[in-house]
């Protein structure tokens, strides 16, 4: 038993595992790193694999048996999941993908392209191809591509003692993950426990038993899927077809990776960065990172250009370029507090665009006091600093419309891309930043234009 | 009976918008009247997305026995308006009906005399084992976890451990496992309740059980959360420093602590706190005005920095024009790092340790970027103003600045994690003022040296 990660031999401490297998390998005991790692409960080794560590990576795909692979597979973050398969050879990628769950065998066959692809359909065994051809179907974010298709489904007028004796004789028990109990017409009754199981009287019969259950259809979203499981507390749910029958379950342990990929996504995408960036190939980062840059350069050059339109005023009083970033940057960071708490409002599901008046209300009022303070400290440190009421009273108005215009558009923005069904997070600060710029260097060059006989 | 639910499902904003409108037109009795066909879950979902006031009307009309089928599945932050203005005997009654690890929060969000009230009006066993929870500090795996597990001695029969699972009932949606313990009750495995189901009757426990991980009562939650997932567990034992069972934390828990470690990162990049609601604009004020205020410092020093090059300004004006590309270009790539460092070191798949590589790829990728964006934004500068020397002004500072945004975005957060504070609190503020100061001088500065040529 263990109560810090892994089951590691005592002589290596508290040590992250990852980190023990790679001093191994640098010190060229190769089998001593081969060693840890069959020791190693797999999902120690799963999150090993699951960093940057590669050389971790590399031993794993070269030197362990398929089954040990297996074992692995079902611990690893999906993303992982496909560079292994992507690292394994075919021979060995065919056997570990005879013995993994059903859902990532599928998961690899509509990963894979190419040769590789062709050769690991036509090769592996029958009974598994079965299988993963029902699932390939499903596209892979839909409640049915992340499924497991194994489920037991037993008619609503058995006894519990017929369900047990049919639960005996099922080869392993230990991947049946839910049994559901269906009428006549195979439609999904409630959801038998095996709790429920235990409790009842041997004769009972089983429809007297189930319990409410929740269903998702097979092509509803993974993530409202996961929401379902969440706002229910329940440890797994059954997919249904069109007509209500089962045709697999969802267990919580998948879900809970949706949950955290969405929230990845989220604050990623605040960013422009992918949900697929690892932090190891370059290119890739540059791939998914440039264009948002590039659509950010475009909106900054909008703002230069605002810029450039009071060159006049900025020959005759350069100071005021001291003070450009300033205004912008106030009023940006205001907004992107905003885009923030309302995007994540959104995905909680805590305001909906109805509330936009009410939420808009708000942050006007929070964007007014904080403006004004803001606004207070500027204009006093520029008072101080160059002697000039005018000057110190321009900024201080243009920092405190800035910030309003930011928090305005922070709440607009995410909002209405939610209701034009668009992912609020995807760029709306990119949005944002661009109206704070162009409108905090209006309201400062234009103000200081007017008033520059005072400057 | 099932609830079927599709990708779109319109439902449930239609349950949401019709309490609301009631409530909003008085209509009370209807709204209550309404909500109390819900399932727990669903109503739980409505009040989420209410208002305050509404939330607060609608909530008072309910009687404990139905708050608590809503409880569990409220988000933790929100559980405080359900006991909001509720009188002791009714608060003891809601404390009675729920699961023993919610009747703990409960009582430990309670003012202390209000607690000792409550507890003392429930039975002696559910006193007891509530006590035992409330102990606990509330950020740890013991303090998130349920009293509750079902532990047998591993020198049982399936049939007598059957037998005593009946006698128990454990309550409906928490056993997973059925936990072995010795007769210290130190955790020696767990049985699965299909492989106790399916077993020969007359097998002992000891040949059923596997081996069982688990957390110390102390573990921090998030780091229980993410052992339990790791480990793609429904329920997770937690023992203390002798091995002693004292508990399971159970997945869905697992969930609200992910979720609630993720939207604190989430706004803490941005200054601002996990409390917000959107709602008490006092608060909002509160929370993001301290952050605007250290930017605002950081962003003086940037207008510090411009100022030393005033004469290059006034000489080349068009120069200013430029201050913003370079700046916001240096800071938007800075962002990017710090935000894909702080969350990946969330999901461990980085340690300080392997801060050389991160720094190394993310400071290719910055020469990448910068070099494209800084030869396109160059060329453009050329362009316009005619001047060759202008856009290599330019240019070198967008790649200059870019590649100082990969730095600040790496170091920033690894150092603070390193000094073991929480990395998404002010990196970005720090990476900002370094790109915002650095990015200023590197523009203007060069301009200054090559100024005859401008």
């Amino acid at each position: 038993m263990s109560t810090e990660r892994g089951e590691l031999p005592a002589e290596f401490g508290p040590r992250d595992p990852g980190a023990v297998i790679i001093d191994l390998l640098e010190d060229g005991d190769r089998a001593g790193a081969l060693r840890l790692a069959r020791a190693l409960h797999p999902a120690d080794l799963a999150a090993s694999i699951a960093s940057l560590d590669t050389a971790v990576r590399e031993l794993v795909v070269h030197e362990l048996t398929p089954s040990e692979l297996a074992a692995i597979l079902e611990y690893l973050d999906p993303h992982y999941r496909d560079v292994l398969f992507e690292d394994l050879s075919t021979e060995r990628l065919i056997y570990v993908l005879a013995l993994v769950p059903d859902y990532i065998a599928a998961d690899a066959v509509q990963e894979l392209t190419g040769p590789k692809a062709a050769r690991v359909v036509s090769d592996i065994p029958a009974t598994a191809r079965e299988a993963i051809r029902e699932l390939v179907g499903y596209a892979p974010d839909s409640a049915a591509g992340r499924m497991t298709s194994q489920r037991l489904t037993v008619s609503a007028d058995l006894t519990v003692a017929e369900v047990i004796e049919t639960l005996r004789r099922l080869p392993s028990t230990e991947r049946v993950p839910a049994v559901y109990a269906t009428s006549a017409d195979e439609t999904l009754v409630g959801a038998l426990s095996p709790r429920a199981l235990l409790i009842a009287e041997p004769g009972t019969r089983v429809g007297d038993i189930v319990s409410e259950v929740v269903a998702v259809a097979a092509d509803a979203d993974q993530e409202d899927a996961a929401r379902v499981l969440k706002q229910y507390n329940v440890a797994s749910l059954p997919v249904v077809d069109l007509a209500g029958r089962v045709l697999g379950t969802l267990a919580a342990d998948d879900l809970l990776q949706v949950l955290e990929d969405e929230v990845t996504e989220d604050m990623y995408r605040l960013a422009g960065v992918s949900e697929e960036e690892d932090l190891e190939s370059v290119s890739w980062s540059v791939r998914y990172r440039l264009p948002w840059l590039y659509a950010n350069l475009l909106t900054v050059l909008l703002a230069a250009w605002v810029v450039s339109l009071f060159e006049g005023t900025l020959a005759q009083v350069s100071v005021l370029a001291a003070f450009l970033p300033v205004v912008a940057a106030q009023g940006g960071n205001a907004g992107v507090q905003t885009v923030t708490v309302v995007v994540r409002s959104l995905a909680l599901g805590r305001i909906a665009p109805r509330h936009m008046l009410a939420v808009m209300r708000h942050e006007v009022a929070t964007g007014l006091i904080t403006g004004l303070a803001s606004a207070a400290i500027v204009g006093f440190a520029v008072w101080l600093w160059q002697g000039n009421m005018w000057l110190s009273g321009i900024i201080a108005i243009a920092v405190t419309g800035d910030v309003l215009v930011g928090v305005a558009a922070g709440v607009v923005i995410p909002v209405g891309l939610h209701a034009l069904r668009q992912d609020p997070a995807l760029s709306a600060s990119i949005w944002v930043t661009t109206v704070t710029d162009v409108c905090g260097f209006f309201l400062y060059l234009g103000l200081a234009t007017l008033l520059v006989t005072r400057l | 009976m099932t609830i079927d639910r599709t990708a779109h499902d319109d439902a449930q904003p239609a349950a949401a918008i019709g309490i609301e409108e009631w409530l909003a037109q008085g209509d009370v009795d209807q709204a209550v009247a309404y909500a109390r066909l819900l399932h727990g879950a669903d109503l739980a979902s409505v009040l989420t997305g209410l208002r305050s006031q509404p939330r607060q009307q609608l909530l008072q009309h309910l009687a404990p026995h139905e708050l608590a089928s809503i409880i569990a599945h409220l988000e933790p932050r929100l559980r405080g308006a359900v006991y909001e203005g509720r009188s002791p005997m009714e608060l003891s009654q809601l404390a009675a009906e729920l699961p023993d690890d919610l009747a703990a929060d409960l009582v430990q969000w309670l003012p202390e005399e209000m607690a000792r009230t409550v507890v003392a009006a429930l039975s002696l066993p559910v006193r007891s084992l509530v006590l035992a929870l409330a102990a606990y500090p509330p950020d740890t795996a013991a303090g998130r976890m349920t009293g509750q597990a079902f532990a047998v001695s591993p020198s049982n029969t399936a049939t007598h451990t059957i037998q005593a699972f009946r006698a128990r009932r454990p309550e409906a949606h928490r056993p997973f496992y059925v936990y072995v313990v010795d007769p210290e009750r130190r955790l020696v495995g767990i049985v699965g309740l299909h492989a106790l189901l399916v077993a020969n009757p007359e097998t002992r426990i000891a040949e059923l059980m596997t081996e069982a991980a688990s957390v110390l009562a102390e573990t921090d939650q998030e780091e229980a959360a993410r052992f339990l997932k790791l480990h793609n567990l429904l329920a997770l034992p937690v023992v203390d420093r002798d091995g002693r069972l004292l508990g399971t934390l159970t997945v869905d828990d697992t969930v609200d602590v992910l979720e609630e470690e993720a939207t604190e990162d989430m706004l803490r990049l941005v200054g601002v706190s996990e409390e917000e609601t959107l709602e008490g604009v006092l608060d909002s004020v509160r929370f993001r005005l301290p952050w605007l205020t250290v930017n605002l410092v950081a962003l003086l020093l940037a207008a510090w920095m411009i100022s030393r090059f005033e004469t290059t300004i006034a000489t080349v004006a068009v120069i200013a024009v430029f201050l913003p590309v370079v700046l916001g270009q240096g800071g938007n790539g800075g962002l990017q790092t710090v935000t894909v460092v702080v969350r990946s070191l969330a999901l461990g798949r980085i340690t300080p340790r392997n801060s050389l590589r991160v720094l190394a790829n993310e400071m290719a990728a910055a020469l990448l970027m910068g070099g494209v964006m800084g030869a396109s934004v160059g060329a453009l500068a050329w362009a316009w103003q005619g001047s060759l020397w202008l856009g290599l002004v330019v240019g070198l500072a967008i790649l200059g600045n870019q590649l100082v945004g990969s730095v600040a975005g790496v170091c920033f957060p690894m150092g603070l994690e390193r000094m073991r504070q929480d990395p998404a609190v002010s990196a970005p503020i720090w990476v900002t003022n370094a790109t915002d100061v650095l990015g200023a001088l590197l523009l203007l500065g060069t301009a200054t040296l090559l100024i005859s040529r401008l």
